[in-house]
């Protein structure tokens, strides 16, 4: 034990100083944004004449626009920045920087940056920037009109600009180019501590920008008391609208999950509880659902809840008027099953997520082509005994793909038809 | 050199340099080595930068500590290497800088939850409370000072409330 401690002990200060001088090299390279590129690899993350690359970020977006393209947007030492791919990730273009002044950006499992194109190929670029003081932030926005050439001056979404929270935003376009973000908000929290009063969790805040990002409408809320470190999940339905899903707090610490879809643009329906799992921590799951809306406005949920007696990973469904089926478990919980993704299109839904049998972490895939009534058994898509990121489903317009990052591999699509032998 | 390089990164390195205790790094095989090196009751607190109720658990906790003479703690934060100095300025800000204090080793964070309980599934603050014969309870979520009197009672020869 002592030993260890000694060896520990020289650990951290070898650490530190070796952080330190990569701390340097970083705002040095934040400086250097013009830059000209030669092909960094991991190693070259804290080179300062070299561009980073996706190895150097640990929680990469990806989307494919229509044209077969797929954007990745991803951070590293002050910058959003945004590459492409032409072949499914196998090779990718220079990362072109979103701000060309640095500043913070979160980037860590359930808060990164997040990319959205527009089927006119408008690409829209959106980040958290954490403030001075902890669990504060802004959130940020960019968009590109000329392929990812220039981006647009971001703008901060947020109209409250307390040194509060404005984080874990999600963002999504619809057809009709109406942009969407909706976030954790803690400004009605600040304005009751100011008051001396308590205020449970955050509020889930929204804004929208009908004209391509230039500017975006007054926020609103949506609700009060919503869990404060979990991701927000948010698609747009065949009505432009947004749909949202998130983890809520009910009663005095009840984490269960909510949604709501919209009447109008500027009209939020009335949320309503679609988890009833009970799981009551006063606690950060860190742990946020996911969505998906197939043709047909139906909604495909998933998430993960550890109630006494509902715990782990669960799918449901809602149709059109918003009957829901009974939630299905999904994944081992043994195995630590976690982070799930869902896609879906017409009557196909895949579901992925991640497990850890105490060495090595495994991506899983799991397949209906009933609209979710029935599934396939559970496929080992990929699997590390390094570190990895979540896993993401997502698209091209015939192929569905995972996206994982793991520190051995780095960023790769796995192409899932090949699995269940679908085209 | 060593201040200069921190004055030049802009960091208060002061907190870290003059901490009463260090903070040691938690690998796979740390759980084992707490337990074999605790011969009492102890409790261990996870918790990380990034989770709003560990801060404010972490304040209770210092309290509480301060309050008594004989609480056996441990505190694990589960944030990266990289944020050590945060990490220090935190337990100093607590009044925790005096705990045994361990932070999560750069490897897969999957790996360390596992050799701590396979059952734990990464919400945060997370304890365990451990008996003389390690015997442990798991709680998820902020615990508040009467759960902690309350285990002190039942689990401490002499506990006094200064």
């Amino acid at each position: 034990m002592r030993e260890l401690n000694i060896n520990s002990k020289m650990k951290i200060s070898i650490l530190i100083v070796g952080l330190l001088i990569a701390g340097i090299s970083v705002n040095s390279f934040a400086s250097h944004d013009g830059a000209k590129p030669s092909g960094a690899t991991a190693s070259g993350c804290s080179d300062i004449n070299q561009l980073p690359t996706l190895d150097c970020t640990p929680a990469p977006s990806s989307v494919f626009a229509d044209s077969g393209r797929l954007w990745v947007a991803w951070s590293y030492a002050g910058h959003v920045y945004v590459s492409y791919s032409d072949d499914k990730a196998k090779t990718f273009s220079l990362p072109m920087s979103v701000n060309s002044t640095p500043e913070k950006i979160s980037a860590r499992g359930e808060n990164r940056p997040k990319i959205a194109v527009n089927n006119k190929g408008a690409i829209y670029v959106s980040w958290t920037t954490p403030l001075k003081k902890r669990f504060t932030g802004n959130v940020r926005f960019s968009y590109s009109n000329d392929n990812g050439k220039t981006f647009s001056r971001p703008i901060t979404v947020n109209d409250n600009l307390d040194i509060t929270g404005h984080r874990f935003e999600a963002l999504s376009v619809a057809d009709n180019g109406n942009i969407y973000l909706a976030w954790l908000d803690k400004r009605d929290r600040f304005k009751a501590e100011k008051a001396a009063k308590k205020y449970h969790g955050a509020a889930l805040y929204y804004s929208w920008s009908d004209n391509g990002g230039k500017s975006f409408h007054q926020n609103q809320k949506i609700i009060d008391h919503s869990c404060e470190c979990c991701r927000v999940a948010m698609q747009t339905d065949s009505h432009n609208l947004p749909v949202i899903l998130w983890r809520n707090i009910y009663g005095k610490n009840t984490r269960d999950h909510a949604l709501v879809n919209f009447k109008s643009v500027d009209k939020p329906g009335e949320p309503q509880r679609v988890s009833f799992d009970n799981w009551q921590v006063d606690a950060c799951p860190h742990h946020g659902p996911d969505l998906s809306i197939s043709n047909a406005d139906t909604y495909h949920l998933v998430w993960f809840n550890n109630g006494e007696k509902n715990h782990g990973l669960f799918y449901q469904r809602l149709n059109e008027k918003q009957a829901a089926t009974a939630p299905v478990p999904f994944g081992n919980y043994k195995a630590a099953a976690s982070h799930p993704s869902v896609l879906s299109k017409e009557n196909r839904v895949w579901l992925s997520w991640k497990e850890f049998d105490g060495k090595k972490e495994i991506l899983w895939m799991q397949y209906s082509a009933d609209n979710g009534d029935s599934w396939n058994i559970p496929v080992q898509i990929a699997q590390t005994d390094a570190g990895s990121d979540y896993g993401f489903l997502l698209m091209d317009s015939k192929t569905v793909y995972i996206q994982w990052k793991t520190s051995k591999d780095g960023f790769r699509l796995y192409a899932i038809d090949k699995v269940t032998g679908r085209d | 050199m060593l201040k200069r390089l921190l004055f030049i990164a802009g960091i208060t390195f002061t907190p870290l340099l003059y901490a009463s205790s260090p903070v040691y790094i938690f690998t796979q095989d740390s759980y084992k080595e707490l337990l074999a090196n605790n011969d009492n009751a102890f409790i261990m607190v996870l918790w990380s930068l990034d989770c709003p109720p560990c801060i404010e658990e972490l304040s209770m906790l210092g309290d509480v500590y301060h309050k008594t003479d004989n609480l056996n703690l441990v505190l694990v934060s589960t944030d990266s290497l990289s944020r050590m100095a945060e990490i220090n300025q935190q337990l100093i800000a607590s009044g925790l800088s005096a705990i045994d204090s361990w932070v999560f080793d750069s490897i897969p964070i999957p790996r360390l939850r596992y050799s701590i309980d396979p059952g734990w599934y990464g919400e945060l603050p997370r304890s365990y409370f451990f008996t003389k014969n390690h015997s442990r309870k798991a709680l998820s979520g902020r615990l508040n000072a009467e759960q902690i009197m309350s285990w002190l009672k039942n689990n401490s020869q002499v506990q006094t409330y200064r």
